[in-house]
């Protein structure tokens, strides 16, 4: 995997139809926080236009993830730059969750996770490091507790026909089918004794797991475990497998030109603009050309 | 192109390419098992939707009509992506009222691609929320005895302990 980015490059900005080349011949240095000749995770950020992208529905969750590893494990070796535009994202974040009104789970915790850490910075009766940027980074993270304290879920009007429960039961059930995270599950079946009977079906657990783990997992697990419900089975199974990451949208790596991009955006490829290069390409499935690159790799890329 | 006729349940009649009525299975069926030839003069009721809902199913049959069929049932690998088309997300830009009707239609015509979207709708409403917050997005009551709260609450937290 790393023999590939020994040469890296990046071509982004394309929201804003300027391709803004960047192509440096580098080589990863192992636990140095930039890749030679290029200005690290702040740059690529802004590069791939995390900030818009917050409000990209298809995105979002991408990003939300990014921004989870790096304020829960990675924010002390981070540059001043790079913080403030994390700072940035998270307040794009907050804004966008107050306006869609979803995901408030997921900003809390982010909240919680830069709180933690801006505590943890202190030695000595000060913040370490610039106290500029901190006074910076104060006022940026007030700025996103009031905009995540100000959030309410508006109720929807009570006169309006039908409602939630005059769906049927078989109509609920087919959106309890479409959440992946167990834990939305759970929460749904907190919420009220219907969604409560609903949530303890053997089908939603048998088909989250199905969902999550390969037919191989499920079997191993089902052999170890005889006579287990589905739910005891998935969360055996989650033990040992972990949860499947799926995005609607993902980074993704082109093994030609060494590029990062956004999967539907696409990027100018070098084969495209090379008829030799075409030729050579000709009885390879393009699809295989492209990396996705799950959130956990792109930070891997910046020694992250 | 032959049409059919469609007529809502409050009497509004739609003239429909048949080959785009015919993403409804139960419309499909009705024609096969009817054995309706294409150009009669007949008029299928669809006594559960109303016009306002039925012009809107009609309106994304018609922008999914050349979509490749939906594969089948075991196949359910990619049912739970957040991923909605953004000319989907902005169809379904409605209040929740119309949602759930949509969803109600879907389900009574059998068209599983507007069930899949539009219920992907709705549990994108769930996501990351407490049960309190899930409750008032829906607005439901919390209707569990103390006791049995308990219960719920604990059997999650087994699952949850790492």
């Amino acid at each position: 995997m790393f023999g590939l980015l020994s040469q890296f490059s990046l071509i982004l900005g394309i929201n804003i139809l300027i391709n803004l080349w960047f192509n440096k011949t580098s080589s990863v240095t192992s636990n140095t926080a930039h890749i030679a000749g290029f200005n690290g995770l702040s740059d690529a950020l802004k590069r791939l236009d995390f900030l818009s992208a917050v409000h990209d529905r298809r995105r979002f969750n991408y990003i939300v993830r990014l921004l989870d590893l790096l304020v829960s494990h990675r924010m002390g070796g981070l540059s001043g730059c790079a913080q403030r535009v994390l700072f940035n994202m998270l307040e794009e974040v907050a804004l966008e969750v107050s306006l869609s009104q979803q995901q408030t789970g997921k900003l809390r915790r982010l909240i919680e996770r830069v709180r933690a850490f801006s505590a943890g910075c202190c030695w000595g009766g000060r913040p370490l490091g610039s106290i500029v940027l901190w006074e910076k980074h104060k006022a940026a993270l007030e700025r996103i507790l009031q905009i995540a304290s100000s959030i309410t879920i508006t109720q929807p009007d009570e006169e309006q026909q039908p409602q939630w429960s005059d769906l049927p039961t078989e109509c609920r059930r087919e959106v309890l089918l479409r959440l992946s995270d167990p834990r939305d599950i759970e929460a749904s079946s907190e919420a009220c004794e219907h969604l409560a009977i609903l949530a303890q079906e053997q089908r939603i657990w048998r088909e989250l797991a199905q969902y999550h783990f390969t037919s191989q997992q499920i079997t191993t697990t089902r052999q170890h475990n005889p006579g287990k419900d589905w739910k005891t089975i998935f969360t055996i199974a989650r033990r040992s497998f972990g949860l499947r990451e799926e995005y609607a949208e993902i980074i993704q790596l082109c093994r030609n030109c060494r590029c990062l991009f956004w999967r539907s955006l696409g990027h100018p490829c070098i084969v495209d603009q090379d008829p030799a290069f075409q030729k050579k390409l000709a009885d390879v499935d393009r699809a295989s050309l492209h990396v996705p690159i799950p959130p956990q790799t792109f930070l891997k890329f910046f020694s992250l | 192109m032959p049409n059919i006729k469609l007529q809502s349940s409050d009497g509004e009649v739609f003239e429909v390419d048949v080959d785009i009525a015919k993403c409804s299975v139960t419309i499909k069926t009705m024609l096969e098992d009817l054995g309706m030839d294409e150009d009669e003069e007949e008029v299928v009721p669809l006594p559960n939707v109303n016009s306002a809902i039925l012009r809107k199913v009609i309106q994304w049959a018609t922008y999914h009509k050349d979509d490749p069929p939906p594969p089948e049932d075991d196949e359910n690998k990619d049912k739970r992506t957040d991923d909605i088309s953004s000319w989907d997300a902005d169809f379904l830009k409605v209040d929740q009222g119309t949602l759930y009707e949509l969803i109600l239609a879907a389900n009574y015509l059998d068209i599983k691609g507007l069930l899949e979207v539009t219920c992907k709708t709705v549990a994108n409403m769930i996501k990351g929320k407490t049960p309190e917050e899930v409750r008032k997005t829906f607005n439901i009551k919390n209707d569990f005895s103390p006791s049995e709260e308990e219960q719920v609450r604990k059997e999650n937290e087994w699952c949850e302990e790492k």
